[in-house]
């Protein structure tokens, strides 16, 4: 741990001190993060920050029970003291032993699926110098391209994380993670309207992916919906079907059933799939998988937070329920090796089972013969808000642009209604799987227990044929 | 005394190598906070946390630009580096004139540090934790009332939190603050079996400003997250069309925010507020509401002397009678809007109470939805229209009839809050201020 400045024989005497208290498991988790972000205001100024964030985070697990402190020191000592305070947790009760093992992914370490081209985070200024031009690039272009737009914001951020972790089960892992983000943001006013609308991009890349080509494409997709912002309208509510546009409703599935497979839920008896493991739950044409291994999506990880491989993992398969989502905890309690979905914040938090980028795989007809089987309902494609109801499986999304759907065509543009269903009953409720799978490498962040996760999701066109719209 | 003289040191050292490096301004916040975390299954621990971290943000005003950079390393030549980096990128910015420091006469001012922090605990706001609690048990005892009262009861998981610390904000306009807070959460989440695979849960939430002044608020959370889960079972949709409703204290910062939101000088300046075409003094609610920011109303939990700058807060009306009384107007966009400044955000809202409680409310109307908890959605910031997923009861001339899920609440803010009809008396006490139940007449749901 040369990066770190401490030496593996330490690390390895607080494994042992924290298994000499009574743990089953013992792991540490060291973190330096570097962050830099540019913003550019609507009048044209701009501001940058920096950001660094060091420390390491000592996890105990005795029977079910789990203790955790973390220390902004890396030194022996200060993990010391750490690891003995997480040990708290064995004399606080009773302790209940648990049946299962840990078990150890018995696949490969994937590696190379994203790399850190070395246009990242530079203390000097050259890439605050680098993402300052860029954005003042794309605000003129977008300023030119229209006369309307009153005004434009952006803002861009690079973060490389440098983690470390060891653990009890000897795993040691060490890699760098980069994640650039840029998002445009612009307010149009056309004959007393005014309305705004925006565009986001983010990959595990460093700062290279600010090219031309991603400039081109935020500012046209930024200008697509500010011109769609100007004509949509609130459409009436009610009980409707509605088809999902490829790319971005996999929103639908990260709410309606990927935190309901997260198997802390299941492992406490909370979900509504608690006992759906093995059965179909959905139309045979439906396959869904957490997809840790794509190359540079801002879900991707070689290893999770608790060391394990980064993998593929089938949640749905051809309609059955095959398999939810594990970290180390979970995966021992049902005694299975965990699937690589360990993670967390920071150093601050405790990992917990968390997606990373979830997606289903196409199917046989085309998004023209979706819609055209519609008679009247509404086609959605842009989304923010999800939030879903574990155990009740009621989740929710906002729809911040659609079409209504009347006599199988695309009609009057819509926007800024919420939709509402239930994870289960819309599972069955799809109807139709379009051959237009894509993933949206949208900003997307996922929101747990107070910790925020970058994810990513995509998905096929598909019909539901009812959700409730208003 | 609450805080450390050996960080506050480092700070007040990082402000002067911030001058001495090249900043003509500079404001250095130092923040530490100890956590305390503790989860229970029923009456068993799960887990439990207990950490404290430090870190330190500089504001660099260089040459007329502005940047700012941030660290959780306080050793002396860590924070070199990092200053005069963030030095050497501020440079890179385009320059602003509208970046400056506030008006120094509009600073907080005590005649030293002692002195400030007698003025904040006399706020009441803060409250070290007493060693003698046990917050382990504390969690578990929770549940034990409740174990064996209901067989749909899955289990009721407890989460209980501690966390308090100070802030120390010193700036080269010879600005030294000190800010304490502490706050201890309780919040128990009861899950249940209903028809078929569903397990629908609720909760339940007490707040307080320590441990020790938690201690007595929770004897009945369990019963309470019980009560309210208990509810939720067999929750269905209503038709839609319009209804009644009332909206529970504890909810009402999602709906109060878009309109919190509109008035802030980052939305008025991006012309992003829905707002935007009043001036102070229009009508812009029902009359029936007003608000007001109380930043040092005693016992409340975001109580303060000072706001982020340093600018000395106060007693605010907000919206009176339905009129609009103020914009939340900081420093920097104050100057390039040409606005005066004064606050950049409210701190302890007060909503003036009523007379009538919620039950006489809900007593002489026929059908109410109250409003217990929402489930996604959003305000679209330029137009006010909104929908918002919601859960709660429905109650018919004050008789409570069954759980409301699966239904959405939508309209238009400027149309919403002027359809306020009833404000209650029952304030409860909460993070973000001081609400009562307030009922709404005629509202969509869809």
């Amino acid at each position: 741990m040369q990066y770190f400045q401490i030496a593996e024989a330490d690390l390895q005497k607080v494994l042992n001190e924290g298994m000499s208290l009574g743990a089953d498991y013992v792991d540490i988790y060291l973190e330096h993060s570097s962050a830099t972000q540019v913003t550019l205001i609507p009048t044209g100024e701009n501001r940058a920050s920096q950001n660094i964030d060091f420390g390491a985070g000592v996890r105990v697990i005795v029977g079910e029970k789990t203790g955790y402190a973390y220390t902004e020191q890396i030194t022996p000592e200060s993990l010391m003291q750490a690891v003995r305070q997480a040990a708290k947790i064995g004399q606080s009760a009773q302790n209940v032993s648990v049946a299962g093992a840990f078990r150890q992914f018995s696949g490969p370490m994937p590696s190379a699926i994203y790399t850190n081209h070395g246009l990242a985070f530079q203390p000097d200024g050259s890439s605050i110098a680098h993402i300052v031009q860029y954005l003042h690039g794309m605000r003129e272009m977008l300023l030119s391209a229209d006369a309307r737009i009153v005004n434009v914001s952006a803002v861009a951020r690079n973060r490389v994380k440098r983690v470390a972790i060891v653990n009890s089960l000897g795993t040691v892992c060490e890699e760098e993670r980069p994640m650039t983000d840029v998002t445009v943001n612009a307010v149009i006013r056309h004959e007393g309207q005014t309305e705004s609308a925006g565009s986001s991009r983010c990959y595990r890349r460093g700062l290279e992916m600010l090219d031309e080509k991603l400039c081109k494409e935020l500012i046209n997709s930024a200008l697509q919906k500010l011109h769609f912002a100007l004509e949509a309208t609130q459409p009436k509510g009610g009980e409707m079907p509605v088809v999902m546009g490829a790319g971005a409703s996999g929103i639908l599935l990260h709410e309606a059933i990927g935190h309901a497979f997260e198997a802390d839920f299941i492992r406490r008896g909370e979900s509504i799939f608690t006992d759906s493991l093995g059965k179909k739950i959905c139309d045979s044409a439906i396959t869904v998988v957490d997809d840790g291994l794509l190359p540079d999506s801002r879900g991707s990880i070689h290893f999770d937070d608790e060391g394990v491989p980064g993998q593929c993992t089938e949640i749905v398969t051809d309609g059955v329920l095959t398999s939810f989502l594990h970290d180390r905890i979970s995966a021992r309690h049902f005694n299975i090796e965990p699937t690589g979905n360990g993670r967390r914040e920071n150093f601050r938090s405790m990992p917990l089972p968390r997606m990373r980028s979830t997606y289903m795989r196409g199917g046989q007809c085309t998004e023209a013969d979706i819609i055209a089987e519609v008679k009247s309902g509404i086609f959605v494609t842009d989304f923010t808000n999800g939030q879903v109801q574990i155990g009740a499986g009621d989740y929710s999304f906002f729809v911040k642009a659609g079409y209504l759907i009347e006599n199988g065509h695309l009609t009057q543009p819509v926007k800024d209604v919420n939709i509402i269903g239930n994870g289960p009953q819309t599972l069955a409720d799809i109807r139709a799987v379009a051959n237009n799978p894509r993933l949206e490498p949208l900003s997307w962040v996922c929101g747990k227990e107070g910790q925020s996760c970058p994810v990513s999701c995509g998905m096929p066109s598909v019909l539901v044929e009812k959700l409730t719209v208003g | 005394m609450f805080y450390s003289e050996d960080k506050i040191e480092i700070a007040d050292w990082a402000l002067r190598e911030s001058l001495r490096l090249g900043a003509q301004n500079a404001r250095v916040e130092l923040s530490c906070i100890d956590n305390l975390t503790v989860q229970c299954e029923d009456t068993d621990v799960s887990t439990l946390q207990q950490s404290s971290s430090c870190g330190l943000v500089f504001r660099l005003f260089v040459d007329g630009r502005y940047g700012t950079c941030s660290t959780n390393r306080l050793e002396k030549g860590e924070l070199t580096n990092l200053i005069r980096n963030g030095i050497a990128c501020t440079r890179l910015l385009t320059p602003d004139a509208d970046r400056t420091l506030p008006d120094p006469s509009r600073y907080y001012r005590a005649e030293n540090l002692a002195q400030n922090e007698r003025e904040i605990l006399d706020l009441q706001s803060y409250k070290p934790n007493n060693p003698d609690i046990d917050a382990v048990q504390m969690a578990c005892q929770v549940a034990r009332p409740i174990i064996g009262q209901d067989s749909r009861l899955i289990h009721l998981s407890t989460y209980l939190a501690s966390r308090g610390g100070w802030q120390y904000i010193v700036d080269s306009q010879d600005f030294r603050g000190l800010l304490l807070a502490s706050n201890s959460v309780a919040y128990s989440t009861a899950s249940m079996r209903d028809k078929g695979d569903s397990r629908p849960s609720d909760s339940w939430m007490q707040y307080a400003v320590s441990l020790e002044d938690l201690q007595p608020l929770i004897g009945d959370l369990g019963q309470k997250a019980l009560n309210a889960a208990q509810q939720r079972i067999g929750a269905t949709s209503v038709k839609a069309g319009r209804y009644d409703i009332a909206i529970e204290p504890t909810c009402l910062m999602k709906l109060l925010n878009p309109m919190l939101s509109a008035m802030q000088d980052g939305a008025l300046h991006a012309h992003r507020s829905f707002l935007e075409r009043f001036h102070l003094g229009e009508k812009i609610t029902s009359p029936l509401l007003t608000i007001n920011d109380e930043p040092q109303r005693k016992g409340s939990f975001s109580a303060c002397l000072f706001d982020f700058e340093g600018v000395a807060t106060r007693f605010t009306p907000i919206i009176r009678q339905g009129h609009l009384c103020e914009w939340f107007i900081g420093t920097y966009l104050g100057n390039k809007m040409h606005m005066t400044p004064h606050i950049s955000g409210p701190n302890v809202l007060c909503i003036e109470p009523g007379t009538q409680s919620r039950q006489q409310v809900l007593d002489s109307l026929a059908d109410v939805i109250l409003i217990t908890g929402f489930l996604g959605g959003n305000s679209n910031d330029v137009t006010g229209d909104f929908s918002f997923g919601i859960e709660g009861q429905l109650y018919r001339n004050g008789e409570h009839v069954r759980g409301v899920a699966g239904v959405n609440l939508t309209g238009n803010m400027l149309d919403f809050w002027n359809s306020l009809s009833h404000v209650c008396n029952d304030v409860e006490n909460l993070p973000d201020g001081r609400f009562p139940t307030l009922f709404f007449h005629d509202i969509q749901i869809a």
